[in-house]
């Protein structure tokens, strides 16, 4: 053994040390590098001869708890994207200056003026002008709503771009550790800057992350369509919306072609977007524009049943939900359909019947269809309607299709889709119906003047004054399209309802055009002469029906004309008054609707809020253990620049002692 | 566990995130005062919070609504109150008119007297509320509801409209009383009017009453019988030719004279006195009874299921096996109709069958008829039953002498259309037939009866047939309704000034009597009807009262429910920030210490 061995042990130890020192040195610099995972020297001694050498600089670093922190994180960045939005509407819904049940509350409010005192043209004016900001007010929250729809829309191409620039960034990490790896050389840094992509892209969505060769990793989403293979990233996209245009997909490119997979998609800031988008605003897109439908039709048909300040028949109050661009507006086509449509249109024939859900028709064949509706998934066939022979008949549940000619109509909760196509439709052709999309932002006051409020009945009853019984008559209008209400100003016929003296008591109906010459009614069923008269039970009459309540005697006498001059009635707006209170929407009222709408959000956001700090708590426990694993601790690298201090001081004292060794031996020759 | 340094510094800042996110919460909570700022603070709780606000709404508008209907009840009792007034100084008035020493210039003053106060009254019952609006004439607002024609009488130009308001959840007040209940019909007077007759039918003229207590005693003689008939009618077995008689609405006969001698006749009921002149004999019909496919009448029993089944089925064949059983189908398509599982249906000859809302009165229906019901939802009405236009009497001596001899049988007719001819049978006994030709529109049946009946044979079915009762003779209705005619205060008080400035002479002081006793009988009834609607709207005022003290309770109770649900618990919300306080004070103060602790500092 020699001295000069010794000499050699010692720089060997020396130059060991050294390194070990500078892998501290890294490790203690880089203790606040986002991602970076601390590295080991690994001494090892020399094969066959004494000395030490460092093997390896190893990066200390699970795969394991790496993988569970990408599916963690994208579960939260899910969480939080869908919580952040829902709050956003919580707010949008209970602050009173959005809320539609305050501005409903005002209306009625206004309205119930008008009840009290109809002939005032203040009161009138007042309610005209709060009628005016409670569709503001709809139109306002539905705009705010859509608003959300676009932001999500702008948030949606963006996460798509980012992605893709991951992504190409992993290929590119790729490709240098590939390079690395085949040239022997520690990639540790690269790596780390990888796993950093890979946490980031898992911030958008799931991703399943699978290695290959020369220790690249391949990337795959969805159902496993390939985002990163090697070195090589595909693109992803956002694509125009089908068929609703106003609520994009997502496409990834592979090989120039475009792979939907929007429905693939979860987790992460895409998925909680596509999540949000589906299950918390599109649905209360939808009832508030249900409660905007509801609310305008069921007004509406009140308000035509009365009579104006100056006697008119009632026009609207909203305008008309059946204008053709509304019709137009509630359905859309897909864009890869064969049918070249004509006419597509949607009219809402019973609005108290919509649900507040699209629907979507899609063909699967020429001549065969099914029907789907969103909200609960509820799938009609064709053979489970009944096809009738006329357009005109079709009715809920009905539908009446001529292939030949590309027609289709179909009837179906409270509407009528109408589908003409220049060509047919064939298998896949899809169509998308929203019947209450755009209501909210469409529902508009159509009177302008309060004198055109039709808060009286256009029917004066007459009580004869000389009626020795305890009868009361009330009328309801029942369509105001009857010929009764066809000439302006007069019921025609005007009607008289009369008592016999008989047992049990009876009524006649007589037309007295000529009240000196009573003619007993016909209205085509045979005369309505001595008909048994029941106390409640209505009497039907041409567009209105008459109830007599109580005990009338014989001989009392009712009768039927217009109203006119009846500026002080107010039986129109009390009816108008009651629908505030009627269930009119599903077994609740307009508010009641709202009311559940506002709690249902209120539910999925403390759902999401909840989900939200689980998840986070679920993230910080794997960033934890991850942490514990690789990063660095400065106490622990203060121990080991003091333990490889020691050595390396020691490795100098074998080179001196080798070199005094080697003077003792020199002095001694 | 190996803790890394950095994770040392993220798990400290995390941790006083979260303590100050709590902090935020709370803080947000107490300066609001309200634990729900948001649905998904406790969704539950803001869907109650909708409906809570919805309801205090409400209750503050049913405040307003009791508010505004007290206001106007008050002023109605005002001025009825001041009407009240003038009523009494009309009937003092009127009696000092009545005093037999005044001269007619005396009397002329009272009456100038009566006629200001009558204005004045008017000029109240003209009452105009703040917003212009009449307020006693029912629902027509905007016209004043007395307003003076020619004669200067004032006649009532609203209506009898009530205006409901709601002041609970449940009750619905009138707020106003129109003129017409409270100033009209104070006095009433009994009229009679004939319905459906010209002005030139003169078969019954109706006397004016001779008397106050025979126009009272009419009017209680026909209460509650409903229109009446007069019924001139053809009276068989008598040297007279005529009888007449009073039938009510129901059908019952009040008085039948039979003799009637000669024309024109006085008869009487019960202090009505009417003349019956001779009827043209185009006046007279019979009462016959049809028979067309085995259906002798059809009668409408309720319209909603005579629309039903209109709509359902469309017009309806009725088969007749003439064995007891029938089916239904509907006419234009042939499809048999079931009805609860069953297509057959039993049936008596003679009795009647209901069908969709009718009722069928069956003759004896043959294997091979078949009756068409055609409801018709485009108004146009069930085909007549008989095809028979008319049945008239061309010959009165002939025809009274033929059913002299023959009632009470009945004429039984029956048309064959095949030959064609009407088969004759009196009382079952055949007569010989009487052929017709297609141009033929009247026919004498029997030869030498007097009685002819009208038709057009094309509209004739084959197995028609018809019965002419003897019994019930060929007769002229004249209907009549009797009804009170409305007399308002201002008459009552415009008629005895008039009658007051008329010059009095011991002819006219029976009259003047009488008129003076009337007006103050009025005067009475009108204070009468004063009192009873000041006494209803003052306990209308007193429902409104204490619908709006429940109210306020209910409201009070309405917002304590919503304090309770969405409000702040104060003292507790202030512990929690106290205690959050607490942890993000302790969480820095760790933080520090934790930082000063590495092992750096001891390496010297």
């Amino acid at each position: 053994m020699s001295s000069f061995n010794l000499l050699g042990l010692g720089v060997q130890s020396l130059k060991a040390n050294q390194s070990a020192l500078s892998v501290v040195g890294q490790n203690i610099s880089n203790v606040n590098t986002p991602g970076y995972s601390r590295q080991v020297a690994n001494f090892n001694t020399r094969d066959e001869q004494f000395g030490v050498q460092v093997d390896s600089i190893q990066r200390i670093a699970d795969e394991f708890l790496m993988r569970q922190y990408l599916s963690d994180n994208s579960t939260f960045n899910q969480a939080q994207i869908v919580t952040g939005l829902s709050n956003q509407l919580d707010d949008l819904l209970a602050s009173s200056s959005t809320s539609v049940s305050t501005a409903l509350d005002n209306f009625f409010l206004a309205m119930q003026n008008a009840v009290d005192d109809p002939a005032s043209l203040p009161n009138r004016e007042l309610f005209v002008s709060e009628l005016e900001s409670m569709t503001r007010r709809f139109n306002e929250l539905g705009n705010a709503l859509a608003r959300q729809n676009q932001t999500i829309n702008d948030q949606f191409s963006n996460f798509a771009e980012e992605s893709t620039s991951i992504a190409i960034n992993i290929a590119d990490l790729n490709d240098k550790i590939r390079l690395a790896t085949a040239a022997g050389k520690p990639a540790n840094e690269l790596l780390d800057k990888r796993d950093e992509q890979l946490k980031a892209l898992s911030g958008y969505m799931d991703i399943t992350v699978v290695p290959q060769d020369s220790n690249q990793v391949a990337v795959f989403i969805g159902n496993g369509q390939p985002l990163v293979i090697g070195t090589s990233a595909n693109r992803l996209v956002a694509t125009q919306g089908d068929p609703d245009p106003s609520q994009p997909g997502l496409s990834v490119m592979i090989a120039g072609r475009e792979n939907k997979i929007t429905e693939q998609v979860s987790g992460g800031k895409l998925g909680g977007l596509l999540d949000y988008r589906e299950k918390s605003l599109n649905p209360a897109i939808n009832e508030l524009g249900r409660i905007a439908l509801v609310l305008a039709d069921t007004m509406n048909e009140q308000h035509q049943k009365g009579m104006d300040l100056d006697g008119n028949l009632g026009g609207r109050l909203f305008a008309d939900i059946n204008q053709l661009t509304s019709m137009q507006d509630r359905i859309s086509a897909g864009n890869n359909n064969q049918a070249v449509l004509e006419t597509a249109q949607v009219r809402i024939t019973d609005s108290t019947k919509v649900k507040a859900s699209d629907y979507q028709i899609k063909f699967t064949g020429s001549e065969q269809f099914v029907m789907q509706r969103v909200s609960d998934g509820n799938q009609v066939g064709m053979s489970s309607m009944t096809e009738v022979m006329n357009a005109a008949d079709v009715v809920d549940g009905t539908y009446f299709a001529d292939f030949t000619t590309g027609e289709l109509v179909v009837g179906v909760d409270g509407m009528t889709i109408t589908l003409e196509s220049r060509n047919g439709f064939s298998a896949q052709d899809q169509f998308l119906i929203q019947p209450t999309r755009y209501s909210a932002t469409e529902i508009k006051p159509e009177v302008t003047s309060g004198r055109l409020l039709a808060l009286a009945s256009p029917i004066n009853i007459r009580t004869a004054l000389d009626n020795s019984g305890t009868g009361k008559a009330e009328v309801n209008i029942t369509d105001i399209n009857a010929v009764s209400f066809a000439t302006q100003g007069q019921i025609t016929p005007p009607v008289e309802i009369r008592f016999n003296n008989t047992d049990p008591l009876s009524y006649s109906v007589m037309d007295i055009t000529n009240p000196e010459n009573p003619q007993v009614l016909d209205l085509g069923f045979g005369p309505l002469e001595n008909q048994p008269f029941v106390a409640g039970k209505p009497i039907l009459l041409d567009g209105y029906e008459v109830v007599i309540t109580n005990k009338p005697s014989p001989g009392d006498t009712f009768s039927f004309s217009y109203n006119t001059g009846g500026v002080s009635d107010n039986r129109n707006a009390l009816m108008l008054s009651n629908l505030q209170q009627q269930s009119t929407i599903e077994g609740g009222s307009y508010q009641d609707t709202y009311g559940r709408l506002v709690a249902s959000v209120g539910t999925k956001t403390s759902i999401s809020q909840n989900n939200l700090q689980a998840t986070r708590a679920v993230l910080s426990a794997s960033e934890n253990a991850m942490s514990s694993v690789s990063g660095v601790n400065l106490d622990e690298e203060a121990t080991r620049l003091v333990q490889f201090q020691q050595a390396y001081q020691a490795s100098a004292q074998l080179i001196r002692a080798s070199q005094t060794l080697f003077d003792s031996l020199l002095s001694v020759v | 566990m190996r803790i890394s340094t950095s994770q040392q510094f993220t798990n400290s800042v995390n941790n006083m995130q979260r303590s100050q996110n709590e902090l935020a919460r709370l803080q947000e909570q107490i300066s609001s005062g309200k634990r729900v700022n948001r649905p998904s603070d406790d969704p539950v709780a803001s869907a109650q919070i909708v409906k809570l606000q919805r309801e205090v709404a409400q209750f503050e508008k049913f405040e307003l609504n009791i508010d505004v209907t007290t206001r106007r009840l008050e002023l109605q009792e005002t001025i009825l109150t001041d009407i009240n007034t003038a009523v009494d100084r009309m009937r003092e008035l009127t009696l000092q008119g009545s005093n037999g020493v005044l001269t007619n210039a005396d009397r002329k003053a009272v009456a100038t007297e009566i006629r200001q106060m009558a204005d004045y009254v008017a000029s109240l019952m003209n009452t105009k509320d703040s917003q212009g609006e009449y307020i006693f004439a029912g629902s027509k607002g905007f016209t004043q509801p007395y307003q003076q024609d020619g004669m200067g009488r004032y006649t009532y130009q609203g209506d009898g409209g009530q205006r409901s308001i709601q002041v609970s959840p449940e009750l619905y007040l009138p707020s106003n009383d129109s003129g017409e209940y409270l100033f009209e019909a104070v006095s009433r007077e009994t009229q009679v009017q004939r319905l459906n007759v010209d002005e030139s039918d003169d078969t019954v003229t109706i006397l004016p009453f001779e008397s106050r207590e025979d126009e009272i005693r009419f009017a209680d003689a026909v209460k509650n019988k409903g229109d009446l008939q007069f019924e001139v009618y053809i009276q068989p077995g008598s040297t007279e030719n005529y009888g007449v008689r009073i039938v009510d609405s129901g059908g019952e006969t009040l008085i039948d004279e039979p003799d009637i001698t000669g024309f024109p006749y006085t008869f009487s009921y019960e202090g009505l006195n009417a003349e019956i002149t001779e009827p043209p004999l185009t006046d007279l019909s019979f009462k016959t009874e049809a028979e067309v496919m085995g259906v002798r009448e059809v009668n409408l029993l309720d319209q909603q299921t005579a629309k039903t089944f209109a709509e359902l089925y469309g017009d309806i064949t009725i088969d007749f096996d003439g064995a007891g059983s029938y089916s239904l189908s509907e006419t234009a398509s042939g499809d048999p109709i079931s009805l609860g599982g069953e297509t057959s249906f039993p049936y008596v000859a003679g009795e009647s069958i209901r069908v969709g809302g009718y009722e069928l009165v069956l003759g004896t229906p043959t294997a091979t008829q078949s009756f068409t019901l055609s409801p018709s939802l485009d108004g146009s009405p069930l085909p007549k039953l008989s095809n028979v236009d008319n049945v008239v009497v061309s010959d009165l001596s002939v025809a009274q002498s033929f059913i002299d001899t023959n009632s009470p049988a009945s004429i039984d007719l029956e048309f064959i259309t095949t030959t064609p001819q009407v088969n004759i049978s009196i009382g079952g006994v055949a007569q010989p037939p009487v052929p017709y030709s297609g141009a033929t529109t009247s026919l004498e049946v029997p030869v030498g009866s007097g009685i002819r009946i009208e038709f057009d044979p094309a509209n004739i079915s084959s197995g028609e047939k018809l019965s002419i009762p003897l019994s019930d003779q060929p007769q002229s209705i004249t209907e009549i309704r009797v009804t009170d005619r409305q007399k308002n205060i201002l008459d009552i008080a415009l008629d005895l000034a008039d009658l007051l400035e008329k010059p009095l002479s011991p002819d006219t002081q029976e009259n003047f009597s009488a008129g003076v006793a009337r007006a103050l009988d009025d005067f009475q009834a009108a204070a009468g009807r004063n009192i009873e609607s000041r006494t209803l709207i003052g306990s209308r005022m007193n429902a409104l009262e204490s619908v709006g003290e429940s109210n306020s309770d209910f409201k009070l109770f309405t917002q304590k429910a919503l304090s309770a649900v969405q409000d702040l618990d104060y003292s507790e919300a202030i512990s929690q920030f106290k205690l959050a306080e607490l942890g993000l004070q302790a969480a820095q103060q760790t933080f520090a210490r934790v930082q000063n602790l590495s092992l750096f500092d001891y390496l010297r």
